[in-house]
């Protein structure tokens, strides 16, 4: 029983502690090798390997020359794999193979709680990249583990049962959630203290120009561009048209913006002038977007915003957009009101958007201008140019080839298109008749999602159509693809679609199956809950978070908030902490004695302080005879228990006293 | 500082005062980061830098998290040390020069388990103790013995890093709790002897010479005691000492023999003796100025003049 082991200072590392070390190092890294080059999981494995030679007495700790070696290798490697610029993907990368290399290096514990330390931190790193809900429970899981393996040195490990040596761990990860989470909600946030390297990856989204085909890429891709949830009702499917960029310029193949509108998009100066002449007829609607980075400055808006975010500006375009390449999620709140007029278009602008490339697609500026004198009318040009969509064009996603004339092909020979197409020549024809006309890009529509009302648009959703000026009446928006499949805009992309041609589109799961939908549904609602709540919870939510629960924000009120919340929640804790600690100090006899003497009061009989259970049992037969077989059974059971200590009665005793119900007899 | 864990020390000395048996409560137990929680520390706040940098909640998340682990276990560190009972074990012995040994029996008010309880005397090695589901264990702390007559077990420190070495969970523990220590056995050339009840003793004396009757070859089966060790380390081989002479006798060892101008000298010279007749099974008494050991064999009797001799001249127990 006498136990002395004795604690050096430099405690070697033990077999177990080893082996959770390896594992934990497993899951700390897997995530990272999307960032980092796969050769550092063959160097993790040499490495391990070589270590628990090491531990097993066959091979020796590498020398110096060994690891100067190593770490000569290893720098080669990273800068051949990843070049010399200093890249999130190369900070990432060295941190991992410092990591790895410190294994061979692991002598003693204080090694040892160091490398525990610094997977912590790579833990951290990990959530640059993932910050998925599920990258939230992955997290916890490494979490447990790596607190296990701290564990492990300061208690006696239970051997060969990982759950039983993780789950005390991971009672204290619990109970350590709800000061977690007064201490998210109430910590300040402050802006980033410099500026760091972030993962690049080729974002999917609007470019700053059309050209044809341009859009097929977009159509095929099935990430999310935004999620949208409204304040109140979710305006009809042919009312969301969200505004990302304006084209004005073409230059026979490609439409982009002019220099002006270029100009305009880092400055925030337009609103004022412009909000001058634009009137608001009505039809508001409030909503928040989450926008996934897209790498460019542009956003999202309906037309025409009324008032915004201040993480935005507004655009003369009608529309918004950050000052900043949107590099990470960003949220953002506008109120836009549906209907709208714009009163004046000063000359420049007009001349822009009546802007023609020099030559080319004749056939088409000789239809405009012949077709407008047939008509005489602008309204009447447009029903026209409408009706021969609507008669003689197909939707499709997969066009036949345009040659040089790109409108001209389109207009007067395949006839068959998608939404760039069909804008970009009405944009032309427009303009080739002396109607001032612009390209409008974004997305249509989206789905909505019926567990929370949100709008989830993806990328598939991008969309062009037109605006043209009309005197009295400002910009109107024409879409001539709606001309074409009405389907479009009223069901979505999927439903106007031929069956071979929606072959072409992505869709995540296959299925469509009702099931299935339902549990994207509620999928896609928890991830934007998530997103919300979790990862946009930023100063300015948390001001009004905290106005909300504290009434007003002042220093004293948040530290009385956080003494109090932290201070009542550490109490509960300790409370239930050492309510879970009480001895228990009656045996299990005195336990179902009392049991017994319970259900026997119930019917009268209670025993005298002199009374022995015996004689009490005794007393209580003489006057109920039909209890006899049942109680003498349970007295005897119980003796044998109680003094003959003949633990395998116990079992017995406990049924009978369960099973015996004496009031039950009572006629 | 130092004054202030002076103060520190004094204050807690009052609080954990010495007694038979001490159960840790709330008011004996401290709690305080160690070394590698404040480097857990700088660690959140690489981590809250990082999150900060990239703007991710996740990340700062972690951070919070991460220190809201740390305050938990300052509760668990507590509870871990919560409701231990200490108390002390028989007695033990130890010759100066040799480590005291102090038995402790360590068991807990509830029915959970204790881990990493490591135990140290002033900068000694510390001992770990780990109770599983509250059964009582025991432990054995090391001094080492410098003087004879009592020693008394020094303050212990009881330390744990439980749950994950982030904070330090400590607490002193006087315990009433002693060992005797023998005076250091050394050898002079004759034992003391005096003489016994009759004359017959001075004599003996003199004729020791002749009653040992030197060695045997070793034969398998022999007593232990009868083996001769030191011959045997010298590289002589296995021999027995043959006593077959001197077991019929007694001897008296007598103080008036010694040189008493060294006391503790003339000590270990009676303590060096009374093993040798004790390990030889001779039959001995031991003479003190205040205090005579009736003759006796064996353990016991070894064990009651070692103890006359550890406590010669100690006036006060405790003192």
């Amino acid at each position: 029983m006498i136990f002395t082991k004795r604690i050096k200072q430099d405690q070697p590392i033990l077999r177990g502690s080893l082996a959770w070390l390896l594992a934990v190092q497993v899951f700390i890294l897997a995530p990272h090798f999307v960032t980092v080059p796969s050769w550092i999981a063959i160097l993790w494995a040499g490495v391990a390997f070589w270590r628990w030679r090491v531990f097993q007495g066959a091979w020796n700790y590498p020398t110096k020359l060994q690891k100067t070696f190593l770490v000569f290798i290893c720098c080669v490697g990273l800068y051949l794999s990843l070049g010399a610029a200093f890249r999130f993907e190369s900070m990432i990368s060295l941190l991992l193979v410092g990591f790895v290399l410190k294994l061979v290096e692991l002598k003693n514990t204080n090694d040892f709680v160091l490398l525990i330390y610094i997977a912590f931190f790579i833990l951290a790193a990990q959530f640059i990249e993932f910050n998925h809900f599920l990258a939230a429970f992955y997290g916890f899981g490494c979490l447990s583990v790596l607190c296990a393996t701290l564990m492990q040195l300061h208690k006696q490990s239970e051997a060969f049962n990982v759950w039983k040596n993780i789950r005390p761990s991971v009672y204290i990860l619990l109970q350590a959630i709800p000061f977690m989470i007064i201490l998210f909600v109430v910590v300040p946030r402050i802006g980033s203290f410099w500026a760091v390297p972030t993962p690049q990856h080729a974002k999917t989204g609007m470019s700053d120009s059309m050209s044809p085909g341009d859009f097929t890429e977009l159509m095929e891709s099935n990430e999310v561009a935004f999620r949208v949830t409204f304040a109140e009702t979710v305006p009809s499917r042919e009312k969301l048209y969200w505004r990302s960029l304006v084209f004005s310029f073409f230059d026979g193949r490609r439409w982009g913006q002019t220099r002006q509108q270029k100009k305009e998009n880092f400055f925030n100066q337009a609103s004022k002038s412009l909000r001058s002449h634009l009137e608001y007829q009505g039809d508001q609607t409030e909503y928040d977007v989450i926008a996934e980075a897209n790498g460019q400055p542009w956003l999202y808006s309906l037309a025409a915003p009324m008032s915004w975010s201040n993480n935005l500006a507004f655009v003369r375009d009608m529309r918004v957009q950050a000052f900043m390449p949107v590099t990470e999620r960003i949220n953002y709140h506008v109120v836009s009101s549906l209907n709208y007029q714009l009163n004046e278009l000063d000359a420049d602008e007009l001349s822009q958007n009546l802007q023609l490339p020099n030559g080319g697609n004749l056939k088409t500026r000789e239809r405009a201008k012949e077709w407008m004198r047939e008509t005489g009318n602008t309204q009447k040009l447009i029903s026209k140019l409408f009706d021969y969509y609507h008669q003689s064009f197909f939707y499709t996603l997969k066009p036949p080839a345009l040659g040089a004339e790109v409108v001209d092909d389109f207009l007067w020979g395949t006839r068959q298109g998608f939404c760039e197409h069909f804008s970009s020549s009405f944009v032309l024809f427009m303009r080739a008749a002396g109607v001032p006309a612009r390209v409008v890009v974004g997305y249509q529509g989206g789905d909505i999602n019926s567990v929370d009302a949100s709008l989830t648009v993806r990328q598939r959703d991008a969309h062009a159509w037109a605006e043209v000026w009309l005197a009295g009446r400002g910009w109107v928006m024409f879409d001539p693809t709606a001309a074409v499949a009405p389907e479009r805009v009223q069901k979505g992309i999927e439903q106007s679609l031929s069956a071979t041609d929606r072959e072409l589109l992505a869709r995540p799961f296959g299925s469509s199956s009702k099931l299935f939908l339902a549990m994207r549904e509620q999928w896609d609602a928890a991830n934007l809950k998530w997103t919300r709540w979790v990862m946009n919870y930023d100063s300015s939510s948390q001001e009004s978070l905290l106005e909300k629960l504290l009434g007003e924000i002042s220093p004293m009120r948040i530290a009385v908030f956080v003494v109090s919340a932290g201070g009542g929640l550490g109490l509960l804790l300790f409370g239930m902490l050492l309510l879970q600690n009480r001895k228990q100090d009656l045996p299990e006899t005195s336990f179902i004695y009392q049991q017994l003497c319970k259900k026997l009061s119930a019917c009268g009989f209670t025993p005298q302080d002199s009374e022995t259970p015996r004689t009490f049992v005794n007393r209580v037969i003489k006057v109920r005879p039909e209890l006899q077989a049942s109680l003498g059974l349970l007295i005897d059971l119980y003796e044998r228990l109680a003094y003959g200590d003949e633990l395998e009665v116990a079992a017995k005793l406990r049924k009978s006293i369960a099973d015996f119900r004496p009031s039950e007899k009572v006629v | 500082m130092s004054r202030l864990q002076e103060y520190f020390q004094r204050w807690a000395a009052r609080r954990s005062p010495r007694a038979g048996q001490v159960t840790l409560q709330h008011r004996t137990i401290y709690v305080f980061p160690s070394k590698q929680g404040l480097a857990f520390l700088f660690l959140i706040l690489l981590i809250w830098i990082l999150g900060t940098n990239y703007q991710n909640n996740l990340i700062l998340g972690l951070s919070f998290f991460l220190t809201s682990v740390m305050l938990v276990s300052v509760l668990h560190a507590f509870k871990n040390l919560l409701g231990l009972t200490f108390s002390p074990e028989a007695n033990q012995y130890a010759a100066v020069g040799e480590m005291a040994p102090f038995d402790i029996q360590i068991s807990s008010a509830y029915q959970i388990s204790h881990h990493g309880l490591l135990l140290s005397l002033d900068n000694e090695e510390s001992v770990r103790a780990d109770l599983v589901a509250g059964k009582p264990t025991q432990i054995r702390l090391n001094l080492p013995a410098k003087h004879r007559g009592w020693l008394k077990l020094p303050r212990i420190v009881l330390k744990s890093y439980f749950p994950f070495g982030l904070i330090r969970a400590w607490a002193y523990i006087d315990l009433e709790h002693r060992a005797l220590i023998f005076p250091r056995p050394i050898a002079c050339e004759q034992p003391p002897l005096g003489a016994g009840r009759g004359d017959e003793g001075h004599h003996l004396s003199v004729q020791r010479g002749d009653e040992f009757q030197g060695f045997q070859n070793y034969q398998p089966g022999s007593p232990l005691s009868q083996i001769a060790w030191k011959q045997f380390a010298r590289g002589a081989g296995m021999h027995l000492k043959d006593y077959r002479a001197l077991q019929s006798d007694h001897y008296w060892l007598d103080w008036e023999m010694l040189n008493a101008r060294d006391t503790e000298l003339a000590l270990s010279n009676l303590s060096y003796w009374v093993n040798y007749f004790a390990d030889n099974n001779v039959e001995f008494g031991l003479r003190l100025p205040n205090l005579t050991i009736d003759l006796g064999m064996g353990d016991v009797q070894r064990l009651n003049a070692l103890t006359a001799l550890a406590l010669f001249g100690w006036v006060k127990e405790g003192a």
